[in-house]
């Protein structure tokens, strides 16, 4: 078992039972659900696609993606990943498409931050600013 | 200990925000995140407004618990 595995607070079984897949997954016994999203192929190809079409695409795979998982944490193993674009990709395209009509937070600035020549409540472009970095010890 | 699952890069994805999102933002999260963290910042009232001028705090960041908790219902997962 990791270190990770093997900390006291598991004992607790409140916490255990509610962090149960994310352990799973940090231990590598279950894909994380990225890796899940990546075997679900689109019918649609997400980047000639109506922003419209994309969210009618995630609503249709979403009840998929959540029974996959189901069936991945009770034991199945991982399909493969799905040859051309998949859940994964879909949900990349669809966070750029909002990026550029920027609806993120309830401000609903609806300003271009791939263009980056207006500026929002949050006074952000496309990249992250960070302003401190320091361990988590847990 | 390497970070694979089926000879690819795996790791919980932890989603650590203010939860100050819209709808759709949690709906692209809800296929991406294995663990949430929500600093949940300030509370009930004006309070969001008086320190950080934001409107809406309470309710946005109640609601999108209370979101995560009707999704961990839905699917036999106490949390995810």
């Amino acid at each position: 078992m990791s270190d990770l595995g093997s900390l006291s607070v598991w004992q607790d079984s409140a916490i255990r039972g509610a962090l149960s897949w994310y352990l799973a997954v940090a231990e590598n016994q279950h894909p994380a659900k990225f890796r899940i999203a990546a075997t679900l192929a689109t019918d649609i190809d997400p980047a000639t696609s109506s922003e419209e079409a994309l969210w009618a695409e995630l609503d249709r795979l979403t009840p998929t993606f959540l029974a996959r998982r189901r069936t991945i944490s009770a034991g199945a193993s991982l399909p493969e990943a799905a040859e051309g674009p998949s859940l994964l990709e879909l949900c990349r395209e669809l966070t750029y498409r909002m990026l550029a009509h920027c609806n993120f937070c309830p401000w609903d600035c609806r300003v271009d931050r791939v263009a980056g020549t207006k500026f929002g409540a949050c006074k952000l472009a496309s990249a992250s600013r960070v302003s401190s970095h320091f361990h988590h010890a847990g | 200990m390497l970070a694979e699952y089926g000879g690819k890069f795996n790791a919980p994805m932890l989603w650590n925000s203010n939860f100050f999102m819209t709808l759709e933002s949690m709906k692209i999260l809800r296929i991406l995140a294995d663990v949430w963290l929500p600093d949940f910042k300030f509370g009930p009232g004006r309070c969001a407004m008086r320190l950080a001028k934001t409107p809406w705090y309470w309710e946005t960041v109640t609601g999108n618990l209370a979101l995560l908790d009707e999704w961990g219902r839905i699917s036999p997962f106490a949390i995810w």
